[in-house]
């Protein structure tokens, strides 16, 4: 299940959430007679002399050993419903289990034979249903369905994923898997790995040429040659951007991530049964925390500038993701006068050059994680030909502005640090 | 039993603006071309009967040009095929409404729409 918010692709897996909550009621159905079944007195008594009791008023003390001695069937259930609302499946607002995937604006960076740093995001692309503009947009893109984007000439983009469900995610360009550089197949493979591995892979910005390196995402007309895909077939019949997201099998979630986590015991109940204690407020009241997106109206990405970027593997059991619940979106992509033209809206400005980014002082990200493995790029996209040298070969110049930069200001982030840091520019 | 009188109250009010520039909307006509006794249809105007049952406020809501589910809900009743959704996924269903409970309608219309697939 796919819908499109505030230009964002949420991928939602309601089977998934229906299952998790099954596992955690029948846990509840289990744990509720052993709860009962506890020496209440010996829990107090636990409670009163070790921290969560030990320093609150008497009248406090009092007031919750009652509660506890008191605690039925029914409120021990709903204590542990109220506990566990955090997990994917039981949180009141959808959230936990979906993948978001949004289109980041960013600088192109040069083509210069130098690997860069990885650009900030300057905003959203926006999206539109493609089927809210039948009698504009081409057959094909009705034919496919999915949403639409604009993208000027030669402007580069990055994918920004944000979820922490596992899911197992799928993209290509023009039908190109960005990862192989194989042609579209349903299956997801481990062998080479044809897919992004999430919440790990926080950002794609393009083809994975070698370990470690991708060339840029960067945005041109079908028809001209350049794309990936027009290079690989010798077609320049689909363009876009194609996502496919399989997720984690709703068992092995709970097993790997939720099993050793739920309450077992009363003790655990204290703020959920009684309310919190003053002491301890913040170690109580926080949330369950989880381990961890025939018309040249058509656009195709070419392979940029070279970049630092890891592509991770996978270090699942391949048998842990669902295959049978895929669910992918076709991104058709335009150039921005079409878009006016079908939307009646403009589309973002044209992007930035490297030296208005410099000038500006945004900022550069490196993010290494060398205790996760990256997979080592194709052969095949390494092939491809880069749109400055299709350029070349055409006697043309595709890419304005690609003059060499020296990145100054570079934010590290690595192992040290969660996988989630932000990559946006906000403005100085 | 107020929700008589207000799903009364509708039908009368939408049945009294048509039937000002078109007489085929009186009592009578109204009631006879969907099927039931004008007396019927005046006791349910009124608030002296309940509402008919989903078929026939179906029919009623085509003849008035008013939305079916929006006429449902003020009789308090839901269409079959929503309480077949309902069944189906009791929990998910009950969450999801609990959740849009607040939620701007811009919101909710987004949310209630899917991105379509089609063939690649």
């Amino acid at each position: 299940m796919i819908t499109l918010q505030s230009d964002q692709l949420l991928f939602r897996f309601p089977e998934v959430e229906e299952a998790l909550r099954r596992f955690i009621e029948e846990h509840i159905q289990r744990t509720v007679p052993q709860m009962l079944a506890e020496d209440r007195e010996k829990v107090i008594t636990k409670l009163e002399t070790q921290s969560p009791l030990r320093y609150v008023a008497d009248s406090t003390r009092q007031q919750a050993s009652d509660t506890i001695r008191k605690a039925t069937a029914e409120t021990i259930a709903t204590a542990l419903r109220f506990k566990c609302r955090g997990y994917p499946g039981m949180e009141p607002k959808p959230g936990r289990s979906t993948l978001k995937v949004e289109f980041q604006r960013t600088l192109r960076i040069p083509d210069d034979g130098r690997d860069y740093p990885l650009p900030a995001g300057l905003g959203r692309f926006p999206l539109q249903h493609v089927d809210d503009f039948p009698n504009k947009v081409p057959e094909a893109w009705l034919k496919h369905g999915g949403v639409m984007m604009p993208m000027h000439q030669s402007e580069a983009l990055w994918l920004r994923f944000d979820g922490q469900y596992p899911c197992a995610v799928k993209v290509a360009a023009g039908k190109i898997n960005a990862v192989t550089g194989e042609g579209w197949t349903a299956e997801l493979r481990r062998e080479p790995q044809n897919y992004l591995v999430m919440p790990l892979q926080r950002w794609l910005d393009g083809f994975a040429v070698s370990k470690g390196i991708i060339r840029q995402f960067v945005a041109m007309p079908l028809g001209g040659g350049y794309s990936v895909e027009e290079q690989l077939t010798g077609q320049a019949d689909v363009g876009g951007i194609q996502i496919q997201v399989f997720p984690l099998k709703s068992e092995v979630y709970f097993h790997q991530h939720m099993a050793g986590k739920l309450p077992t015991k009363l003790e655990d109940l204290l703020e959920e049964l009684v309310g919190p204690m003053p002491q301890m407020a913040t170690r109580f009241c926080a949330e369950p925390r989880l381990p961890m997106t025939e018309i040249y109206s058509d656009m195709g990405l070419g392979a940029g500038g070279m970049m630092r970027q890891e592509v991770f593997k996978d270090r699942r059991d391949f048998a842990d993701w669902d295959t049978s619940l895929p669910s992918r979106c076709f991104v058709h992509l335009c150039n921005s006068q079409v878009w006016r033209q079908i939307t009646g809206s403009n589309p973002p400005h044209p992007p930035l050059t490297a030296r208005e980014y410099s000038r500006q002082g945004i900022p550069w990200f490196d993010y290494y994680r060398d205790d996760l493995g990256a997979v080592s790029g194709s052969e095949v996209l390494a092939g491809v030909k880069s749109v400055l040298e299709m350029g070349k070969a055409k006697q043309t110049a595709p890419l304005p502005d690609n003059a060499s930069v020296t990145p100054e200001v570079i934010v590290q982030y690595g192992n040290a640090r969660r996988p989630d840091e932000v990559r946006e520019w906000q403005g100085s | 039993m107020p929700h008589v009188s207000s799903f009364g109250e509708f039908l009368r009010d939408r049945r009294l603006t048509r039937a000002r520039s078109d007489r085929r909307f009186s009592l009578r006509q109204v009631a006879t071309r969907i099927g039931i006794e004008p007396s019927y249809l005046s006791k349910i105007e009124r608030g002296e009967q309940p509402p008919p049952g989903e078929e026939t406020i179906c029919r009623l809501a085509d003849e008035l040009e008013a939305d079916r589910d929006a006429l449902l809900a003020l009789a308090g009743k839901v269409s079959g095929d929503l309480l077949e959704i309902i069944r189906h996924r009791p929990a998910l269903v009950a969450e999801l409404l609990r959740a849009i409970r607040r939620a701007p309608a811009r919101q909710v219309a987004e949310m209630a729409r899917q991105v379509r697939d089609g063939e690649w």
